[in-house]
């Protein structure tokens, strides 16, 4: 039996009793078979020394078990690891920080508390997954979206809580910031409602996010202050319709003038959607089984990083392309958003030679036929097909066994998207990554761009090692250009908290001292997000 | 490209699979007798873009199992069919996919206690698979 760092295997033994007595003995797995389970599909030390895997697991099934298993790990110095669905696959699984740790695996709490059609909220437990709470929501025919991300296998606890994004419209979108309220177990037993929820008999816990005092919420999201057992969302009420427009402009330099008047349409909300971004002529971003850029258009992208786009607008213009195109998306009534494409088109007209494509309108709900054909997470319906995707073909003969993401958050501007790719084409040459050759940013975040660079993760040491610090040297390079990421797998967490190091790591050492006065013995998921507890902490620095 | 109507009317299947040998309890690819009990399938997965996959499907209807195509994406398979039926406790499921379904639906199983009892690579990148109830379903 694999043990947790530094507890004596004769504790262990007596806190796996303990445990099985407050929850059933059934739920408590400790042998391979079941632990191995836990393993991160993802991991990018898959099969060696340092692959970070639990000692045993725990599936609890009420708030008062949570609360007997965190006294009981408080008592016997058991690391426990938490985890709602654990298939936060790219950005760590279920696999813990700390080898050793015990899975809390929230999974069996998997109840749809209220979901109020009227006010357009909903109150979960961790194990609820999308596809429970759209399930639910669809069975009663209630007229409220949720916002999913893809894949949407996780739980909207588990994923606002590592701040995970959607695909409708901006409040919504950032999954964290849709929350409102939450029940949390403490690392001593002790439970805490946030917002409204503080007060007994509250009736606006959903309702009203920050209650009085400190808003507190925001410690307990990529984290190890305490375990969430409950949280509610803002959902969104179903809209009339659905509706998208696509601005093109002909020279690459364009995208700093287009860049500036989507932010205007965004920040303003006049389109609500998740805008996308593209270079017709540079084909990015491409499809996964597209082919590779043929070698006289790379040398051009080359010349257009390096400051000189003349001679790509030249080639675009004779193959008839433009330089770049951003479709919209509004969603509202069909008349409303009809005048915001128009208004979004006078807008992008400052831009000399400006071209605009009318998307179809669509009107809600979807019907049977509409609901295949459209990408279903900018309706709020989850989906695990972008599994589908990435299989062996021609143009990938060797696909990985998963991937692990390299996330940096960029500033919203086009000059901050032209150095972006001169800093990451140049990393990506130097360190034989495979970042394309131009690399466009998503718009899931308000404000600001995100660039998403999945690199491959196999079951080859030999190339993980590579990939790794291959990696490791980018989140420095970024950092050095003051973008860092907004998320991580557990092996590259302590990497990207040294990176947000203003004055000496005030920070990390506020984390710090948080842990040390809300969870001193450091049971709760050690290592999450670099917050490493006292007695694990001095080897690290 | 062939649909479910051509599998379901299309006769009987040539190919042999083992993963079959496997789940009818009758005898291994080489003939030995494996000495297992039958395997109640619930459902059969194959994926209408492979040609062998659709072999697959064929045989398995040949066989009598209930089968369902998929094009790549196995949301709808599951969340419509799989998911309300193991609700009510574990089903046994059996393919021959790509990678992509089998681990989605692999990791969907453990929640009820099921695990991959039988997994082979086959040509093209394919799998066949079992998805069985395991030791504490």
């Amino acid at each position: 039996m694999r043990t947790p760092p530094g507890v004596k295997e004769a504790d262990f033994a007596a806190a796996l009793r303990e445990f099985a007595s407050a929850i059933g003995k059934q739920w408590v797995f400790t042998s391979d078979e079941d632990v191995d389970l836990y393993r991160d599909a993802y991991s990018p030390f898959w099969g060696e020394p340092e692959e970070r895997q639990a000692s045993a697991a725990l599936a609890p099934d009420t708030v008062e078990q949570v609360q007997a298993i965190a006294r009981i790990a408080n008592r016997y110095k058991i690391p426990l690891y938490t985890i709602s669905t654990g298939r936060n696959l790219g950005y760590g699984g279920s696999a813990p920080n700390a080898s050793g740790s015990v899975v809390l695996d929230l999974k069996r709490m998997n109840r749809v508390l209220e979901v109020n059609e009227n006010n357009a909220y909903a109150l979960v437990e961790p194990g609820v997954s999308y596809f429970d709470l759209y399930r639910y929501i669809e069975e009663r025919g209630l007229k409220v979206w949720i916002d999913v991300p893809d894949p949407g296998w996780g739980s909207p606890v588990g994923n606002s809580l590592d701040r995970g994004g959607g695909y409708t419209t901006h409040q919504f979108r950032n999954h964290f910031d849709a929350h409102c309220g939450m029940e949390v177990v403490l690392a001593n037993g002790d439970l805490v409602r946030t917002g409204m929820g503080a007060m007994p008999g509250s009736k606006s816990w959903q309702q009203y996010k920050t209650g009085f005092g400190p808003a507190i919420d925001g410690i307990f999201s990529q984290s190890n202050f305490g375990i969430v057992t409950k949280m509610g969302f803002w959902l969104m009420p179903q809209p009339d319709a659905y509706l998208t427009g696509t601005v093109e402009v002909p020279r690459h330099n364009d995208l700093v003038p287009l860049v500036e008047v989507l932010n205007f349409l965004e920040n303003s909300r006049i389109c609500q959607g998740m805008s996308d971004l593209s270079s017709p002529v540079m084909g990015m971003p491409a499809p996964p089984d597209a082919p590779p850029s043929p070698p006289d258009l790379i040398a051009l992208i080359n010349k257009a990083i390096d400051g000189n786009a003349r001679e790509l607008d030249d080639y675009a213009a004779s193959k008839g392309l433009t330089a770049w195109s951003v479709t919209i998306k509004f969603y509202g009534p069909a008349k409303a958003i009809a005048a915001q494409w128009e208004y979004a088109k006078e807008k992008f007209s400052v831009i000399a030679g400006a071209k605009f494509i009318d998307g179809e309108l669509i009107r809600l709900p979807l019907t049977a036929g509409q609901r295949d054909k459209v990408h279903k997470v900018e309706f709020g319906i989850p989906s695990l097909s972008i599994f589908s995707m990435g299989a062996r073909n021609a143009n990938n003969p060797t696909p990985g066994d998963g991937h692990q993401w390299f996330s940096p958050i960029i500033p919203r501007n086009g000059e901050a998207v032209f150095e972006a790719n001169k800093v990451f084409a140049a990393a990506g040459r130097d360190f034989g990554l495979p970042v394309p050759p131009f690399s466009i940013p998503f718009c899931f975040w308000e404000r600001s761009f995100l660039f998403l660079f999945g690199f491959p993760v196999t079951h080859d040491a030999a190339k993980n090692k590579s990939t790794r610090e291959a990696f490791r040297h980018l989140v420095q390079i970024a950092a050095g250009h003051g973008w860092g990421e907004y998320r991580t797998a557990p092996a590259y967490q302590d990497l990207i908290m040294s990176t947000y190091s203003f004055n000496n790591h005030a920070l990390l050492r506020l984390h710090e001292t948080l842990k040390d006065a809300i969870d001193p013995n450091g049971i709760l998921s050690p290592g999450r997000y670099g917050i490493w507890p006292k007695h694990l902490r001095g080897a690290r620095r | 490209m062939v649909s479910r109507r051509d599998v379901v009317f299309g006769g009987i299947a040539v190919a042999t699979f083992p993963v079959f040998a496997d789940v009818v309890g009758a005898r291994s690819p080489a003939g030995e007798t494996l000495g297992r009990p039958a395997l109640s399938l619930y459902k059969v997965v194959f994926d209408e873009r492979f040609p062998s996959s659709v072999d697959f499907g064929r045989e398995a209807l040949a066989r009598g199992f209930a089968v369902h195509a998929i094009r790549g994406d196995m949301t709808d398979l599951w969340y419509y069919d799989l998911y309300p039926k193991w609700k009510t406790g574990p089903a046994a499921i059996a393919g021959l996919t790509a990678h992509g379904p089998l681990f989605c639906l692999e990791r969907l199983s453990w929640d009820i206690g099921m695990r991959v009892s039988f997994r082979e690579r086959r040509p093209g990148d394919l799998y066949s698979w079992v998805i069985a109830p395991g030791r504490r379903a």
